[in-house]
């Protein structure tokens, strides 16, 4: 399983990536607006969710797919995306993503939710995609608004990182297959 | 486990209630409005539930409760209520619930659901219920209304029924302890 894109190669991890993910990971910056992930972050976290995401990915009906993005010209794992709760009685999943600070405002995670997003609609031929992030968390914001996902509810206190415990709104974002072709053409 | 109101009980469900979960629930204007339940909803499909539900309440760090509602002067099950997916360090849970259909509309709704939010913030000091309403035309919205739930947004399409197959919107409905507390003082 891999999607490649301009820039990029957005696949299963592998045990070599573990450095790589726990130098983009083991920063609160990142942390923070993140429900599950701990901080500080460190090389056996990163060891167990590669194994995760290989078992899952072998798995008869998958249910989830984590992926790591690839930077094709240093070959370094610079984050990671991925689709949850996949429901293929109704077709739908969550999305979720991060990227390594070092990378940020280079237009990385526009490339790669574009290709999640055409890998999800039209070759998972998903009906719907789930987006939820902390109402702070602004970059994940922009990029839901960017690809039309409507906000849909704002969720009072539901949000509770794990690395820092503060109670936060949790907003919650839906895109549609139908709303898809239109947002493509858009961004083109 | 066991809660006791006026006029009903909650409780474990047990395999004696199969009839009477197979009458409430095979019945679609019922089941439609529930996510597990399919049409025609048979015994076998109610004694595999029962014996998913007894399983459940018996792990360790026990995270779902899935109560019969028996209505204390027939001896009779109505319906049943849960919480489900109680996460402690988030504080919340989310709840399920459905009612015999010829049991409409006499106040056990909200005595049920009343009973429901007592166990989730006083007993197990949840701060938050995310009970959200599958379809935009069910008489539960109002009910919850009443008892303090906040309209906290709407997915759209996002529900797909087993019973009929029907794809609806689903209304997401939230109570924080705080507004359980204001409308309990309202009620003095």
């Amino acid at each position: 399983m891999k999607i490649e894109t301009k820039r990029l190669i957005i696949r299963i991890p592998e045990l070599t990536d573990v450095k790589d993910i726990v130098d983009g990971l083991n920063n609160k910056d990142i942390s923070k607006y993140m429900m599950t992930m701990p901080f500080p972050y460190k090389l056996d976290m990163a060891k167990n969710f590669i194994k995760r995401s290989i078992s899952s990915s072998k798995e008869k009906l998958v249910k989830k797919y984590d992926f790591v993005i690839e930077m094709k010209s240093t070959k370094r794992i610079i984050g990671g995306v991925g689709l949850s709760d996949i429901d293929s009685f109704r077709k739908i999943a969550g999305i979720g993503y991060w990227l390594n600070e070092s990378y940020w405002k280079q237009g990385i995670m526009t490339e790669v939710v574009e290709a999640i997003l055409t890998f999800a609609f039209e070759k998972l031929k998903l009906r719907r995609i789930n987006l939820t992030c902390n109402q702070n968390n602004r970059g994940s914001r922009a990029i839901a608004e960017k690809f039309g996902f409507k906000l849909e509810g704002v969720i009072r206190k539901a949000h509770v990182p794990i690395s820092t415990g503060k109670i936060a709104d949790k907003c919650y974002y839906g895109l549609l297959r139908d709303e898809w072709p239109a947002v493509k053409r858009r961004l083109k | 486990m066991k809660i006791e109101t006026k006029r009903l009980i909650l409780r474990e469900l047990a395999d004696r209630d199969i009839d009477d979960l197979v009458e409430g629930l095979n019945d679609l204007r019922v089941s439609r409005g529930v996510s597990f339940a399919p049409f025609p909803y048979t015994k076998k499909n109610a004694l595999e539930w029962v014996k998913i539900c007894q399983k459940l309440s018996k792990i360790k760090n026990r995270n779902s409760y899935n109560f019969a509602i028996e209505l204390k002067s027939e001896e009779k099950v109505i319906g049943s209520i849960s919480l489900d997916n109680i996460n402690n360090f988030q504080g919340k849970s989310t709840g399920g619930f459905w009612i015999n259909s010829k049991y409409l509309g006499r106040g056990y709704e909200a005595e049920a659901l009343s009973a429901r939010i007592c166990f989730a913030f006083d007993k197990l000091k949840l701060r938050r219920i995310e009970s959200n309403i599958f379809g935009t035309d069910s008489p539960l919205i109002k009910i919850q209304k009443k008892l303090g739930y906040k309209i906290e947004g709407m997915k759209r399409k996002s529900f797909r029924s087993m019973a009929d197959g029907k794809i609806r919107d689903e209304i997401m409905m939230g109570i924080l302890k705080e507004d359980w507390v204001k409308f309990k003082r309202r009620l003095k």
